[in-house]
């Protein structure tokens, strides 16, 4: 059974009577646009002729048209919403760049990433500060007198002398 | 000359000394901004100098490493803010004169920057920080919280808080009339500085024990920038020892071939008192006086890498006389040394004498053994032992030679029998140039490069990850080691950007140092933040 049957009915197309209407009233619109309504048909034949011409367009328009629109109506809204939206997207790209100093004052990311550096450039110098410290302690003064040298005493070697 | 002629000229001295008063007060007008009990403070007067050319691109890496990546983005976002490319907006503010000081060490203590501007420079720094009028030569910046005024072709900016505006306030009272007696001018510590015709020169005052303060005078050079370095001091820093002496440079330059560091220094053989504790341990490690008069108050340190384990190689160099009698006092005085190093190694067993002749027969030909080869395994163990497991020293190897050249020769020991070969070699080929030798208390290098990839394999104090295969439930690595890691990562990666540094410097007195370094940048980015790596397992166990 196709929908163009006389058979078809209201209630099978599950379609409200007045939107079937609104259809055909469209697609006679259309035909009377493009010329193709006779404007002397008065008889029943011609009415028929009409009716069948008119549904016949309305089927390829309501079959066809959304197939091939459909495409091109997406990419154009995707083209527009694109544009729309392109200076958005660069201030995201940059502020992305930029790390968060987009988003908070200046001078505060200035001041926590100087901070943070030298907090950590300071644990790495306490580190090695650590490892250097038995080697140099605090060095005597110039001007203090040395402690005396003790001589190099075989007797403190772990072997008696032979 | 006629009493007219005479004012004329009376009146045009006036006017030249009113001018060139004038011009030298305002050569310090940055330093004049400052408290005098400011804690940090820069004066930087021509940084377009250091950023000219080529060496902005060497110097943006340093920077970066020093200050952090979100600091230096922040700059774009000015760019931006200005509407001008980065270049532009650059020699706009660096052009000129800037200031910045810290009045105080506090933590949350507040700050001051400085720019002295034309009103079109004046201008671009304000919409770069969309600041608006609030008062005929005041400006507030809602966004970035500060506040900023106008004042004798300066503009102060500060946080916008109670203080940082009383900071202003402050500083634009001394900017018509510099006052020495409230500001940085009059500060004793800083008086070499002031005098300096340095384009960057920043004032550091230390607290705690160290004490007083360190001067730094920047300047750019072919392929970097120098720095005069002055720090006067409470206490001895750094455990450098004052004295001076006629150094070899150029040994120390033929040595940049595969050092990660060296530095060159006088020394006479007696042990200081930053050795005590290592002749408590050691007694025969104080040379003999008979082995000290053949020193000829050279003594040169090399840092290496070893090429086996994740750890520094040292070698210590000894710069003699006489290089036939040095190999026998050598010998002898290693002999001991050895033997030192074994006594404090092995402990006997608690079922073991005290005193066992045939334990003590069987050290003593093991060590008779190691001075014939001229080496001694016990350094290892000792480090471990003495200096703690987490500094991994423990594959070291005490090993020594005598180096003879035409104007003497060298003691050299080190810690590693490659390293020593290493050093030996390029002993005995530069040590006897005639070039002029500065008599100066110390010289040196450091190859940030290497030094950089020597302390990411070494990673000293860094407790090792549990291996996850073998504990998979292992408890994670302490916070401690987390923060040793990364300063040590900060560290190195400020090293390797610095790239090559070259210093000497001398101490006037033992609380003084006087230093100048020669830093080639590396130019490059250094490795992007990442955790430390560890060794893969078994790869320390070949």
């Amino acid at each position: 059974m196709s929908w163009r049957d006389d058979a078809w009915s209201d209630a099978q197309t599950g379609r409200s009577g007045f939107s079937l209407r609104a259809e055909r009233l469209l697609v006679r619109v259309l035909l009377v646009l493009r010329g193709d309504v006779r404007e002397g048909a008065k008889s029943a034949t011609e009415r028929r002729q009409d009716r069948r011409r008119a549904e016949e367009l309305a089927d390829i328009i309501l079959t066809d048209f959304p197939r091939r629109a459909i495409p091109f109506g997406i990419a154009a809204v995707a083209i527009i919403v694109l544009l729309c939206t392109m200076p958005l997207m660069r201030d995201l790209f940059s502020g992305s760049t930029a790390r968060s100093a987009g988003v908070a004052p200046v001078a505060n990311v200035v001041e926590s990433s100087l901070r943070a550096r030298s907090a950590e450039m300071s644990d790495g110098l306490e580190a090695l500060r650590a490892v250097v410290a038995p080697f140099a302690a605090d060095a005597a003064p110039a001007n203090e007198p040395r402690e005396a040298v003790a001589p190099c005493c075989d007797a403190a070697a772990p072997f008696k002398r032979s | 000359m006629t009493s007219s002629t005479r004012a004329v000229v009376w009146r045009l001295s006036a006017a030249w000394i009113v001018a060139w008063s004038s011009t030298a007060g305002a050569d310090n007008a940055g330093f004049a901004l400052a408290p005098k009990e400011s804690v940090l403070a820069v004066d930087a007067r021509g940084i377009s100098d250091l950023l000219d050319g080529p060496r902005g691109a060497l110097v943006r890496p340093v920077l970066e490493a020093f200050a952090g990546s979100d600091a230096l983005g922040t700059f774009d976002v000015l760019a931006k803010r200005a509407n001008a490319p980065g270049e532009k907006v650059a020699r706009d503010v660096f052009s000129g004169r800037i200031a910045f000081f810290l009045p105080s060490a506090d933590p949350g203590a507040e700050w001051l920057l400085g720019f002295e501007s034309d009103d079109q420079r004046c201008e671009h720094v304000l919409r770069m920080l969309s600041a608006k009028m609030s008062a005929p030569g005041r400006f507030e910046s809602a966004g970035e919280r500060l506040s900023m005024r106008r004042v004798g072709g300066w503009l102060l900016i500060a946080p916008a808080t109670e203080r940082g505006r009383a900071l202003i306030d402050e500083s634009a009272v001394r900017v018509p009339v510099e006052d020495a007696a409230k500001s940085l001018l009059g500060e004793p510590l800083m008086q070499d500085l002031l005098a300096s015709d340095a384009p960057v020169r920043v004032f550091m005052r230390h607290s705690g024990s160290l004490g007083g303060a360190t001067a730094i005078a920047l300047r750019g050079a072919k392929l970097g920038f120098h720095a005069e370095v002055a720090g006067n001091y409470e206490s001895a820093p750094f455990g450098l020892t004052p004295g001076r002496h006629a150094l070899d440079a150029h040994l120390v330059r033929a040595l940049e071939d595969r050092a990660v560091m060296v530095l060159s220094n006088p020394a006479d053989g007696v042990p200081s008192k930053s050795d005590a504790f290592w002749v408590a341990l050691l007694p025969e490690i104080v040379p003999p006086p008979a082995m000290r008069t053949n020193l000829a108050g050279e003594r040169v340190l090399m840092i290496g890498m070893s090429a086996d384990t994740p750890m520094p190689t040292l070698a210590c160099a000894w710069r003699i006389e006489d290089a036939e009698q040095a190999e026998a006092d050598q010998d002898h005085f290693m002999k001991g040394v050895c033997c030192a190093l074994g006594r404090t190694v092995e402990q006997p067993r608690s079922d073991q004498k005290e005193s066992d002749l045939a334990r003590d027969r069987a050290t003593a030909e093991l060590a008779e053994a190691q001075i014939a080869e001229r080496r001694c395994a016990e350094l290892g163990p000792f480090a471990d032992r003495y200096l703690g497991r987490p500094l991994k020293l423990g594959s070291s190897v005490l090993c020594w030679s005598t180096v003879e050249t035409p104007c003497g020769g060298w003691q050299v020991y080190s810690s590693d029998p490659r390293w020593l070969a290493d050093v030996t070699e390029r002993l005995a080929a530069s040590s006897c140039s005639g070039d002029a030798r500065p008599s100066v208390g110390g010289i040196g290098f450091c190859d940030g490069v290497r030094a950089s990839a020597m302390l990411r394999r070494w990673q000293p104090l860094v407790e090792p990850r549990p291996d996850a295969l073998t504990a998979p439930k292992a408890p994670p690595r302490p916070a401690a080691s987390d923060r040793i890691s990364r300063g040590i990562l900060a560290l190195s990666d400020m090293m390797e950007r610095l790239g090559r540094v070259r210093f000497r410097y001398e101490m006037p007195s033992p609380t003084a140092i006087r230093a100048h370094f020669e830093v080639e940048p590396q130019g490059r980015l250094g490795e992007p933040a990442r955790r430390l790596t560890e060794p893969k397992p078994g790869a320390s166990r070949e």
